[in-house]
């Protein structure tokens, strides 16, 4: 669906408007800011910029003075500030933006916190632990703040936290199907589904009950790192060419299928359909750059794959258009 | 037709903008990611395309005039591509043809002149920016006008200069995006090089999202720098903060003598001249506030990447300590608050119904 500003556009492109009279027009088409709309604006801009700019301070503050600092100042410095940032959150309340960025500023201090724990004590833990505790501590805030932003950090957290893990327990473990696949691919599928249920638990919650979690950025990043994840699975399968990657295969094929079903007439968004073209066009393009290219690089290789990637890009422009054009009728 | 379009139609139609029935859209404006998939696929058609060139015609390679003449050649085969777009399919081939041919010729040309001058690199700057202009495709306005930035940058470092061109191209993105709609007829051509210099601005102050590799092109001084100050470059971006904020405070109809538009313009110089260590921030600013200009969700998104990317360039610049940097990013951080809690008083409907 095209955006005031996008119809407002074509508009002129199209010439309907005389162009001396543009400049009048934009007014009326709604936009230029009003007075009102610039204070909101303005105070949101400041106040976040503000609060990052105070928080980053922070941060660069204790890796100046790691060394020097004792432990206990090491900690009273996260701590207070871990404090402060809650405080500000009561004190602001969770409706208003102040409260919400409080509440994200105590979320990242907390991963400094425990960062310093594991640091100054030793603990001997592995890096996924310092990740999972940190999505397990922050959980309430993030369940308090309703905050999409960080609902995706939490998930970001998440995502660290599981990689790490399977990446440590790949060498000491290869059971499930780590046995027949890489210790990798087995990430990337796993990663691929924690991903996908949270979009889908993310796409169901915020069409029924919470209405506040409706926000296209957030199932867009979702979607973004599944497809990101399952595409890396495809390229790993395209390169080995062995059978097990028949699986993986037959479960992307059926991603990129449930996707366009799902965005294309249910909950039109062609942002999640421009991701299936470009899925599409980089599987595709790695397996013939492989068997073309891996023997001997040579000219006829090169111009197979230039032509292969322009006719890949047009087709998915083509469709895309045409289902723009669709869409916004 | 959609609601929202019949809507905006009539308005414009009561105003006396428009007459007539509306008309039905020849060229819907396709979203940026989709632009953007183009390009990246561009791109790497172009590459290929390149390669086989390299492959296939060795000889080629070795002789810069033929260089020249074949990427001049294919250039001009992509502009009647482009010129008589009529499906996707012959703007990605236009496209590509076009990139492997600005390839070849710069190529020619760095071979053929001289590295270390700088009039190498602004005859590179000049033809993108040419290309950037006359060629029409939104795409490839954008592509050249980032090209084009960059070879500016090196054009500039080899004078000695380098630290100028992030005012530059911050003043010139500026007056491109405030009267973006000034020159309705050139629309789509400032639109692209707006787009592309914002590109430029990117990569050079929040160059984390590049990668260091690319970003060592702005900040290796291969002869030493003119002796003027370091802050003296900067205090361009932050003239240009002020010029931003005062059009549209003229725009939103506060002029000089109103009590707003003073206290707004003394707190943007105080924001401006306390991030004067870290430009990034007061270019991040200056492209949101660009954005939310003219309600484009494109620009303020660039220019929240920029703010958030220029946080992690700015940890490992290497010229100044981590104190430094903290106590500057500190500062920073209370004087925006301060500035809100300022600008929110003095803008406080109730006081302004007061005044009348």
């Amino acid at each position: 669906m095209e955006s005031g500003r996008g119809q407002f556009l074509s508009l002129v492109e199209s010439g309907a408007i005389p162009p001396a009279q543009v400049d009048a027009a934009v007014r009326l088409a709604g936009l230029l800011p009003t007075p009102v709309a610039w204070r909101r604006f303005i105070d949101q801009l400041l106040l976040w910029l503000g609060v990052l700019a105070l928080g980053c301070a922070l941060l660069f503050l204790v890796a100046y003075n790691w060394q020097d600092l004792g432990r206990f100042a090491r900690f009273a410095l996260v701590e207070a500030g871990v404090l402060l940032a809650v405080l500000g959150y009561l004190r602001f309340g969770r409706d208003k933006v102040a409260g919400q960025s409080m509440l994200l500023l105590a979320s990242l201090l907390t991963g400094v916190l425990l960062a310093l724990y594991g640091q100054v004590y030793q603990t001997g833990a592995d890096t996924w632990q310092l990740f999972f505790n940190w999505a397990l501590l922050v959980l309430p805030w993030v369940l308090v703040a309703r905050l999409p932003a960080l609902w995706l950090l939490w998930l970001v957290l998440v995502n660290l936290a599981v990689a790490l893990f399977l990446r440590m327990s790949a060498s000491a473990w290869s059971g499930g199907f780590g046995v027949l696949l890489g210790a990798e691919r087995e990430t990337f599928l796993t990663l691929f589904a924690l991903n996908t249920v949270a979009l889908i638990t993310w796409e169901w919650l915020s069409r029924t009950r919470y209405r506040w979690l409706a926000r296209h950025s957030a199932s867009r990043t979702l979607a973004t790192a599944a497809g990101v994840f399952i595409t890396f699975e495809m390229i790993q399968v395209v390169t080995e060419s062995d059978t097990s990657g028949l699986a993986s295969m037959m479960l992307w094929l059926a991603w990129l299928a449930a996707l366009v079903l799902v965005y294309r007439h249910w909950l039109p968004d062609l942002y999640m359909l421009a991701g299936v073209c470009l899925s599409v066009i980089v599987v595709v393009t790695t397996f013939f750059g492989y068997h073309l290219l891996s023997n001997n690089a040579d000219a006829g290789g090169f111009l197979l794959l230039a032509l292969l990637i322009i006719g890949q890009g047009s087709a998915a422009a083509i469709w895309l258009k045409r289902v723009h054009r669709d869409m916004g009728a | 037709m959609t609601a929202a379009r019949e809507r905006l139609w009539r308005t414009l139609q009561a105003a006396g903008f428009v007459q007539g029935a509306a008309p039905v859209p020849a060229e819907i404006n396709s979203p940026w990611y989709v632009r953007t998939l183009l390009g990246i696929s561009g791109w790497l058609a172009a590459l290929c395309l390149v390669l086989f060139i390299g492959a296939g015609f060795r000889y080629v390679m070795e002789s810069p005039v033929a260089m020249f003449t074949i990427g001049t050649g294919l250039v001009v085969a992509a502009y009647s591509l482009l010129r008589a777009q009529r499906n996707a399919f012959q703007e990605h081939l236009g496209l590509a043809i076009s990139l492997a041919g600005q390839g070849l010729v710069v190529f020619a040309l760095m071979q053929v002149m001289d590295r270390s001058a700088a009039s190498t690199y602004a005859l590179v700057a000049l033809f993108e920016l040419a290309l950037a202009i006359l060629m029409p495709n939104f795409v490839h306005r954008v592509f050249c006008s980032w090209m084009g930035c960059i070879a500016l940058a090196l054009a500039l470092e080899k004078l000695g200069l380098p630290s100028l061109l992030a005012g530059l191209l911050l003043l010139a993105a500026a007056w491109l995006w405030l009267h973006e709609f000034h020159f309705a007829r050139h629309l789509r051509t400032l639109q692209g090089v707006g787009y592309g210099l914002v590109l430029g601005l990117l990569q050079l102050k929040a160059g984390a999202l590049f990668g260091a590799s690319l970003t060592s092109v702005f900040t290796t001084y291969s002869r030493p720098a003119l002796a003027i100050p370091a802050w003296l470059p900067e205090l361009l971006t932050v003239g240009v903060l002020l010029y931003v904020v005062y059009v549209l405070l003229q725009r939103a109809g506060y002029t000089l003598h109103t009590r707003t538009a003073q206290v707004a313009l003394a707190c943007a110089l105080l924001v401006g001249l306390v991030a004067l260590p870290a430009t990034g921030v007061t270019t991040g600013i200056v492209i949101v506030l660009l954005g939310f200009a003219h309600s484009n969700p494109v620009l303020l998104g660039l220019g929240i990447v920029a703010l958030v990317s220029y946080a992690s360039t700015y940890y490992y610049l290497l010229d100044i300590t981590l104190l430094a940097k903290s106590g500057t990013l500190l500062l920073i951080g209370l004087v925006l608050l301060a500035a809100r809690a300022l600008l929110l008083r003095v803008t406080d409907p109730r006081r302004e119904a007061g005044h009348g």
